[in-house]
Parts: structure tokens; sequence; C-alpha cells
């Protein structure tokens, strides 16, 4: 059987993210269209552990290199090293294919990026 | 398999797909084959079925019985098995109109495949058999013995998922309770048939709180047979207010809630040979799961995110209906009251999920699963309220008890052919009921995974605060495990002094 994990690699494959699994964090580059990092590539991950309801529930936690700055977060520190995971809701789960969600949400998350 | 009962479970769509192929206008037998997904509980095995394989030209031969080739045997198990399911023989009885046992050459038939079947799917096959009659379904599961020596398990029941829940019955294993003179007015209102019918379902209650206690009580009280109640917590003095039954005694005594309802079921209860279940389990942890997959109905009386998406699921990936409810109550800055709304609905196939009716943010979930919606750290650097710290108050929560069970009665008992009437809202300061319209959302992750039984995503998982709890209601003090003996004897020494007046 597949794991959520597993799930959440293949489903964010599908859709055109290449994807990894460093130190229990599936990690991904994504391209923000807003905030500090508007246009550019940022590395963005999630822990495989947190990935066991995939795609029935999604992550809470979205990590990211610790240059990613916000000017308000509820932060704790990321299993990989460097890296920082940031407590961030994902409002509207379903209404778009989970990956497709899961990319709307972290490029939400990233327009308010300050650094 | 074996040692477990077994069942079958599928929805209406399914059913209607299957009579179109099984009742024939000429009166003759006829059969086809469908495929299932296996659904393991702690003492019951359940096939889901899944997907029908009509036969094509030439699969089967019907003269006044029917017969089936190898060849359609062999393409539907490849299907079965490309699929990680197992094969359903299914065959029709014209004109029968009970549960069928087989004769000699329907045991032959399905004997004379179910090791080749089992052996290409790496599963049961289950044969089944529709009596047109009255469209009773009844079910075997070839689990038995192995390679020339494959025999069958007779399910206990099949369940039929719809609008209301249609429950065929093995008379055999699960004889009809004979009604008695305390339920005489529950039987002039729903009729012994009926009556019969509901007293075998086994039925669940998940949270013991302030509507899943009354909800126990008034079930037992109903005449059901077989009740299990699943609550990790403990009675504490602040839910006093609310859990009407529970005394200060309980929550000195650090009882859990189970051992309220269980109290409180047994003395409500009408039936001559009932058995109350308790489970300190959580929903969410594997055990608790697996517990609730052994039932036909399950009632949600919890408001924990988690717990909802565990029963959330399982109504699709299991094929067991979830009757949901629940009170929230809004108050005004100055702490008076604003509103109370209470809603209800069965969560089911064809019926769009808790998520989609906006009753349950499945991203909730993790925060939920993590311990962070009670972490007071997380709390105060999320600006968020405690979900713990809910108001609700007992004249109200009636309210979510009687809409739940209004819904397990039309869901059960189709008051002039009407069954579950979908979401449900009334809103207190105005009022006013309302019947909610909403609709299944594209892409829903719940719904997608309808009977996909023991493959289904796992939302199951440790659960510390149940963990916790445990162990304070497991492992009490000296003093406590005195007084809790003492209690004990007053409760057994009462209930023997109803048992010589009653």
């Amino acid at each position: 059987m597949d794991t959520g994990a597993e799930k959440f690699v293949d489903d964010m494959t599908k859709a055109g993210f290449d994807v990894c699994v460093e130190a229990e964090v599936v990690t991904f580059q994504i391209t923000p269209v807003d905030g500090a990092h508007a246009g550019c590539l940022v590395d963005t991950g999630v822990s495989s552990g947190e990935l066991d309801p995939w795609p029935q529930a999604p992550p809470h936690w979205v990590h990211f290199p610790d240059s990613v700055g916000f000017s308000r977060t509820n932060p704790k520190p990321s299993p990989k090293s460097g890296w920082v995971m940031h407590s961030r809701n994902l409002h509207g789960w379903g209404d778009a294919p989970p990956a497709v969600c899961w990319a709307s949400h972290v490029r939400a998350v990233l327009s308010e990026a300050t650094s | 398999m074996n040692g477990h009962t077994t069942s079958v479970a599928m929805t209406a769509a399914t059913e209607r797909d299957l009579l179109n192929l099984l009742v024939r206008h000429d009166g003759q037998e006829d059969l086809c084959l469908a495929t299932y997904r296996p659904s393991t509980g702690a003492t019951r095995s359940s096939a889901l079925i899944r997907t029908v394989i009509p036969p094509e030209e030439g699969d089967r031969f019907v003269h006044g019985n029917a017969t089936i080739t190898a060849d359609y045997i062999l393409r539907s198990a490849q299907i079965a098995q490309n699929d990680q399911c197992g094969l359903v023989l299914l065959h029709s009885h014209p004109g029968a109109e009970r549960w069928q046992f087989m004769s000699g050459p329907d045991r032959d038939t399905e004997s004379s495949y179910a090791y080749l079947v089992g052996e290409i799917t790496g599963l049961p096959l289950v044969g089944m058999t529709l009596a047109t009659g009255n469209n009773t379904w009844s079910a075997r599961h070839w689990d038995v013995g192995s390679v020339n020596q494959v025999d069958c398990n007779h399910c206990a029941n099949v369940r039929v998922i719809g609008d209301r829940l249609a429950v065929s019955w093995n008379n055999t294993l699960t004889p009809p309770p004979p009604a008695n003179e305390k339920q005489v007015r529950s039987v002039s209102a729903w009729g012994e048939r009926c009556q019969a019918d509901l007293a075998r379902r086994r039925v669940l209650v998940v949270g013991a709180g302030s509507v899943g206690l009354d909800v126990i009580v008034r079930l037992a009280a109903s005449g059901l047979c077989h009740l299990t109640i699943m609550d990790f917590d403990l009675v504490q003095i602040h839910n006093l207010d609310r859990l009407i039954g529970a005394t200060m005694r309980d929550a000195r005594l650090k009882r859990p809630k189970t051992h309220v309802a269980h109290r409180e079921a047994t003395k409500a209860a009408t039936a001559g040979d009932v058995r109350i279940d308790v489970s300190e389990r959580s929903i969410c942890e594997p055990e608790g799961l697996k517990l609730a997959l052994d039932h036909d109905i399950v009632f949600s009386c919890v408001d924990s995110p988690w717990a909802r998406a565990v029963l959330n699921a399982m109504a699709y990936t299991d094929l067991i209906p979830v009757i949901d409810g629940g009170i929230r109550i809004d108050t005004l800055p100055d702490h008076s009251m604003r509103n109370a709304i209470w809603r209800s609905h069965v969560v089911r196939p064809q019926r769009p999920c808790m998520s989609c009716s906006r009753q349950l943010d499945l991203a909730e979930v993790p925060l939920d699963k993590q311990g962070l919606l009670d972490n007071p750290e997380y709390i105060a650097g999320s600006g968020r309220a405690a979900v713990s710290s809910n108001p609700n108050v007992a004249p109200l929560s009636v309210n979510a008890v009687g809409s739940q069970l209004a819904q397990y009665v039309s869901f059960s008992a189709a008051p002039a052919g009407l069954g579950d009437p979908g979401p449900l809202r009334y809103s207190l300061n105005s009022h006013f009921l309302e019947h909610l319209e909403d609709t299944t959302r594209p892409y829903c992750p719940v719904e997608l995974e309808e009977g996909a039984g023991d493959r289904r995503t796992n939302l199951t998982g440790r659960h510390e605060e149940a963990e916790r709890i445990r162990h304070i209601t497991q492992s009490p003090g000296m003093k406590t495990r005195l007084l809790r003996w003492a209690d004990d004897a007053i409760q057994a020494a009462t209930r023997r002094l109803d048992r010589l007046t009653g």
C-alpha cells in the first residue's frame, strides 16, 4: 500500500514539480508570484511524518530555508538542517486536486514573505 | 479471516446495477460477477462490493438455472486482482423471499471456483444470492480451509446503504429478538419487522459526552441488543452541568465516561438479552477504528476534527453510515448568548462528506493530531481559541441529540418511505429549520475513496491524550481503588434489587 508521503510525491510530480526526500522532509521548488521572492525559485518542503493522511487531509507546517522570513509567524525548527517550519492552515482543501491546492497554498504563504 | 463473523456491504447504486443484471423478466435464474475490497474489523470481515462485471455474450448459459463459464470467472478474477480486489459470484433465486442457504448445485459451483479465485486474487471468493421476491440478499465468504477443502462462512448480514440502511439478516446466525412488553409503544410506532431489524443492528456511539450519553441511553431504551460505547475521556466536575446521569462521585472516582454511559444504558435497556460493550480507545487509534468496522451504523458525538475526520472517511471507505451532529453556541462580546445552531446529517455515499458540507475543516486534522488545538504555547502564538473552551449547555445539547436520533429513525425506519432527509440546521434565535443544499466538491479526496476498505488512507495514529487519560482512569491510587470497589458493590446490589423487582 502506498503511504501518504509516497502519494504526495506522486501527486506533486504529476503536477509538474521535481520532488525529493531529504532528512524526513519532502522538498520541491516553487515560484511565488508575490512577496519578497516573487518570480524566483524557492525551496519548500513538508515533513513526511505529517503526510500520513494525504490526500484526505493536508499537512499543517510549511518548511522553508531559514533565509525565507516572515514579519508574523509561529515557527518551529525543521528536521532539515538550516530550515524552519511555519504554522499555516490551508483553507479550501478539496476545491482543486490536492497537489494544486498545496502548491497554491505554498505560493500564498510565500506572498507574505518579507525576506 | 477464520474466527471472524462475515458480512457484505454495498451502496444502493451498486445494488441497482446488480438488480438490473440478476432480475429477469422471463423469471429464470441469472448470475454475474463483481469485485470487492475487504474491510477488516476486530471481529468482522466485510466484503465491500466495488465494481460490477456484467457477463458478455457466451459468458453464462440460462436454462431455468444459470451456468457460468470458466472464461468469465478467470477474466473477472484478473480484473479483480489488477484492482487489488476479491471476486464476488452472484446469482438469483427467482421468487424467493428470505435469506438463502445453498442448494447442492450452488455449493458445487461456488466451491469448484473458490480455491482458484482465492489463488488469483489473494482474497476469498464471496458468494451471494438474491431472493428476487423481496430483494433479500444472502452471502458467504469462502474463507475456511484450504486447497481442495475450501468451505464457506455464512455472513451475518448484507447491508445496502442508500437513503436508508436496508439490512438482509441471516436469521440462523442473528435471530430476530422477541419484542417484549417494555417495547410495546416502540413496536406500535414502526412495527414488529422494523423493531426486529433495528434491534439486531450493531450500533457504535463514539463520544459519551453530553450528546453521546443521551443518544446511548435512548438507543438502549429502544431495544437495541448490541451497543458499543467508545470514549477515552473521564468524568470531570465541569462536565456535570451537561452529562446527565453522571455524579460528583463519578468525577471524584475518576470514572471513565464509558463507565457512566454503560451504567445508564444498562438501566434504560429494554432488550431481553442486551450486550453493551465499552472501549476506552479513541476512534483515531488503529484499534479504535478496527473496532468501529464491526458495526452496522455509527453515531459521531465528538467535536475533535481528527476524530470526525476518521469517522467521515470511514463512512465512504468502509460503507458504514455515520450519523453526525453537533451544537455550536455563539456569544456576544459581553458574554451573553448570540445564537445556538445544531446540525445533523447522515454521512454516507451519495451525500456530501462532512468536509464538503462544511462540518469539518480537514486542515485542522494535523493540528489536532499533533495535540496543538489545546496546546497553550501554540494557541498563544496562533491567536486562536482552544477547542475545549467551546460553550455548551444541557437544555440545548438535547436538541443535537434529538436531531441526530431523528436522522437515525428516518435512515432506519424510512417513515412514509422517506429516508434520510439530508443535512439539517436549526438556528435558535430565529427558530428556523433549514435543509442544507451542500454538494460534493470536485476532487473531494474523501468521497473518491468510496469502498477502499483496508486500502483506505490511514488517518489513525498514536493518540497521546487518550493514552494519558487512560493512564489516569486505569491506574488510580489506592484510596480511589477502594472507593471504586465500594461504589461497584453498591451498583451491583442495586442491579440485583432491580432484577428481583423487575
